[in-house]
């Protein structure tokens, strides 16, 4: 344990090297000593004999001489922790900033650098610190680059969609049935465009905002029962509905447009593949710190070695009953990730009784009741 | 070409998108509604503040300055131009824009590719419930007293221990609505209908953001409790403090 970082085995390495040093030396001294210390000894005691000082010649008397000795090592010792220590934390420190650095990055934040830390240091250490900046100028302008142009992208192809819509309504108050009816079709594809890209939106800006989203108290039974009312409405017009079947009080820490759009998500997806005439349900319940939130369809389910792909952007299980149903597969991506920003986790598996199951665990947040009143 | 009643109201539109405000004149003109177009926010403000118009429709995507700088402008400014009912064009999918327009006071939004049909709905929406406005000014007079706030039809105002509160058109009928029922739950449905004009849509926010705009401009009640109290997936409730 205490050797797992390398400031403990520079320190270790450092002081053990001091102490053997120590030890030769004292080795090379005592072998060494009894020569010239004899050599003394004679010519004092020729030219003053009988000195006041002859007691004192020899040192202190032997068991003072111990105790001054294992002072003498304790100094040594001491000395030896002290300067192994400075020296140790002198080499590491970067590492442990570069260290720091990394994390942070991965965590998202891309504007990380070490620079500013590492002072007017000069060493492979700190030229690390400076490839480590360079990486982390290249992803930034690569990730932002990236999530701009797919903003802008998406932004884009608004326009021209909204403009084909007012055509396409102009055109329909004077058409004759049959072409109304391709005009429909037309309608209905720009539509599953505008759904795209709202989605695609949705995730470049929740990846956007996942560093600087503001943060508040949710009442989450309430929240839930808002979305499966929205759900139920909607899901009344294809025969179809959204039960809560339990529900418990509790407070989340986070961004309620988030939350709900990851809620709002998993919900849509159920209703899109549960069976005529059955009702997702929805259960929210508490364990312990946590508030799960289990989404159940009465649909086909999920082959399982698809369950984890789920969540990946685009994935789609079946092609054809995909597309039947209007998916463009990012709602669960878009879903995964708000429940991750607010450091929940979120799993699909197949219910034993058939139709898939999608379980949300978030941590509930303490001591934030005050704000109901 | 359709059964809607030939109403001339002007209305105003304020987007940069040349083609797309060409096509949206002529489906309005086919609806019989005329209208005016900005192409940037400044001009946008300059119109809606020089002329009177029956309502603007607004985007918020403006080069310059945005639509939420142009939707803050003309409700600064003096004049009965202050009120003109506004509705805001928004990304789809950006719920933060709608509750930012809907919070700077915009009446109602409309996600953008919009149906013109829905825009016409809205339009119209916004126009009857702006003349019923009219209408009650000159019929219904009597206030409405409840606590400490005083509602006036005839002036469209509302008083808080005498002090004047501004409210948008829509947040003032959404209170008389709730005034009207105080002590008594009003649902979503009718909410929706009755003080927004059109039929309740699904994971729409905007009368929450409506309700919670009322309780910031209207402060904590009497004894600091919440006024407006909402009932889970029903509705809300104005509370009847005992007095």
């Amino acid at each position: 344990m205490i050797m797992k970082s390398l400031f403990s085995k520079i320190f270790v390495c450092f002081l053990l090297t001091h102490i053997l040093a120590s030890l030769l030396t004292y080795a090379y001294i005592t072998a060494t000593r009894p020569e010239p210390r004899s050599v003394q000894r004679t010519r004092s005691q020729n030219n003053t004999t009988r000195s006041p000082y002859r007691g004192r010649r020899y040192g202190p008397p032997r068991h003072i001489q111990q105790k001054f000795e294992l002072l003498r090592w304790l100094g040594i010792f001491t000395a030896a922790t002290a300067v192994s220590y400075g020296l140790a934390r002198y080499l590491t420190a970067p590492a442990t900033k570069l260290r720091q650095a990394t994390q942070q990055l991965a965590d998202g934040d891309l504007s990380t650098r070490v620079a500013p830390q590492m002072g007017k240091r000069r060493d492979e250490l700190a030229d690390l610190g400076r490839d480590f900046d360079e990486m982390a100028e290249r992803i930034e302008s690569l990730v932002t680059a990236e999530r701009r142009l797919l903003a802008d992208i998406s932004h884009e192809l608004r326009s021209p969609l909204a403009r084909l819509q007012v055509a396409l309504d102009l055109a329909g108050q004077t058409a004759d049935e049959p072409t109304r009816q391709y005009l429909e079709r037309i309608e209905l594809e720009g539509e599953r465009l505008n759904e795209l890209v709202g989605q695609l939106l949705a995730l470049t800006r929740l990846e956007n905002s996942a560093v600087d989203a503001s943060r508040e108290s949710i009442e989450i039974a309430t929240l839930v029962a808002e979305v499966v009312a929205d759900a139920d409405f909607e899901a009344h017009g294809h025969n179809r509905a959204v039960q809560i079947v339990a529900t418990t009080p509790g407070f989340i820490k986070g961004n309620t447009t988030l939350l709900r759009s990851a809620i709002e998500n998993v919900i849509r997806n159920a209703v899109r593949y549960t069976a005529e005439n059955t009702a997702v349900e929805v259960a929210l319940t508490g364990e312990g710190e946590q508030a799960i939130i289990r989404i159940r369809d009465h649909g086909p389910g999920v082959p399982e070695d698809a369950l984890e792909k789920l969540f990946v952007p685009f994935y789609r299980v079946e092609l054809a009953r995909d597309r039947q149903s209007g998916g463009v597969g990012l709602g669960l991506s878009i879903a995964a990730r708000a429940i991750r920003f607010h450091h929940g986790e979120i799993k699909a598996i197949n219910a034993p009784e058939g139709g898939l199951l999608v379980e949300i665990r978030l941590p509930l947040a303490i001591g934030a009741q005050q704000e109901d009143k | 070409m359709n059964t809607a009643p030939a109403v001339f109201e002007k209305v105003l539109i304020i987007d940069d998108d040349v083609e797309l405000t060409e096509l949206v004149t002529e489906y309005l003109r086919r609806e019989g509604l005329s209208t005016d177009v900005a192409h940037d926010g400044e001009e946008g403000v300059r119109r809606a503040q020089s002329e009177q118009y029956a309502v603007a429709v607004l985007d918020v995507m403006l080069p310059g300055i945005g639509g939420f700088e142009v939707l803050r402008r003309i409700r600064a400014s003096a004049g009965p131009t202050a009120q003109l009912p506004i509705l805001m064009l928004t990304a789809r999918g950006d719920e933060d824009d709608r509750v930012r327009g809907l919070e700077l006071g915009a009446d109602d939004y409309l996600p953008k590719p919009f149906s013109s049909r829905e825009l016409v709905a809205r339009l119209r929406a916004i126009l009857r419930r702006s003349q019923a406005a009219q209408e009650v000014s000159t019929t219904r007079t009597e206030a409405i007293h409840i606590g400490d706030i005083e509602l006036q039809p005839a002036t469209r105002e509302v008083l808080r221990r005498q002090e004047r509160i501004d409210l948008t058109s829509a947040e003032f009928d959404l209170l008389a609505l709730l005034l009207q029922h105080a002590g008594e739950i009003v649902t979503r449905e009718a909410i929706s209908k009755l003080a927004l004009g059109r039929p309740l849509v699904p994971y729409d926010r905007s009368i929450d953001v409506h309700i919670s705009n009322l309780r910031r401009k209207l402060g904590p009640g009497a004894n600091g409790g919440e006024r407006i109290k909402s009932v889970r997936g029903t509705g809300y409730i104005y509370v009847q403090l005992a007095e």
